[in-house]
């Protein structure tokens, strides 16, 4: 019996991992906390709205790894115990300071473990602020967004005007010495 | 992927004729007007002009001559005939 007591603490220990909480972000939002030795904080960045883009800035006392996820990368990868390693959006390293801009289903992790061998050594709690500001899209945005269309668009114009200048006969008295 | 690219030329011709020395033929002859226009091209689609050059074509051999500048009006002599084709 008291052998089995051990195993369900193991299993409870096991399964309470995947259930770590994400923090909702959907718009405006600002918060200051602590994250635990050996723990990490999860931000779940999900901009529903169009037209708008999530400026998120968040800052330690101390250094921590930053890792911005997909929501598959975050519960099949990052939370799946069994798993060695894992794959990313976005990673800062031995980062205080992180910036991030952009629209989509995202998840940012602030990462207090010695998780990745190369990152960031647990010092003891950290303290965190995060600033996350729903702007509206500048024509930056814009363009980055359609710059495809944008390009396509430019090389159409230059075609167009190149092409009507080569196959465009001068006038002869345009082209005589003056 | 393969990108294709290369030089698009088109050429005019005008039924402009000026008297030259044509080095082929040893003597003066007509020379008419050629103009040569070039565009860098992608694709074959033209996208960056290069320029234009301008040439005088022996009427009598058809000897291409590279020139900086054609003659002035008064030295040409326009011809009312259909132009040629190139
Ligand atoms: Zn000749």
């Amino acid at each position: 019996m008291k052998g089995n007591w051990y195993m369900y603490l193991l299993i409870l220990a096991i399964i309470s991992v995947p259930f770590a909480s994400a923090t909702e972000i959907h718009g405006n939002f600002k918060e200051t906390g602590t994250i635990s030795s050996d723990w990490f904080e999860t931000f779940h960045l999900n901009m529903t709205e169009s037209g708008k883009v999530l400026d998120v800035k968040i800052t330690t006392d101390k250094n921590v790894d930053f890792y911005l996820l997909t929501k598959t990368q975050y519960y099949d990868e990052f939370l799946n115990v069994t798993s060695i390693s894992f794959s990313y959006e976005d990673a800062r390293e031995n980062a205080r300071d992180y910036e991030w801009r952009g629209n989509g289903d995202y998840y940012l992790v602030v990462d207090n473990m010695n998780y990745s061998s190369t990152g960031a050594k647990c010092q003891g709690p950290v303290n965190y602020t995060i600033v996350v500001k729903l702007e509206n899209k500048g024509i930056y945005d814009d363009i980055v967004d359609n710059i495809g269309y944008v390009l396509c668009g430019s090389v159409i114009i230059v075609a167009i005007a190149t092409g009507s200048w080569l196959y465009k006969k001068p006038k002869l008295e345009e082209v005589l010495k003056k | 992927m393969i990108i294709l690219f290369g030089v698009k030329k088109k050429n005019f011709t005008y039924n402009a004729y000026a008297s030259r020395y044509c080095e082929k033929c040893g003597r003066d002859t007509k020379h008419y007007l050629f103009l040569q226009k070039r565009a860098f091209s992608i694709f074959f689609i033209p996208l960056i002009p290069l320029g234009t050059k301008k040439y005088m074509v022996c009427a009598e051999c058809k000897n291409v001559v590279p020139v900086k500048e054609f003659p002035r009006k008064e030295d040409i002599e326009v011809v009312k005939t259909p132009e040629r084709k190139n």
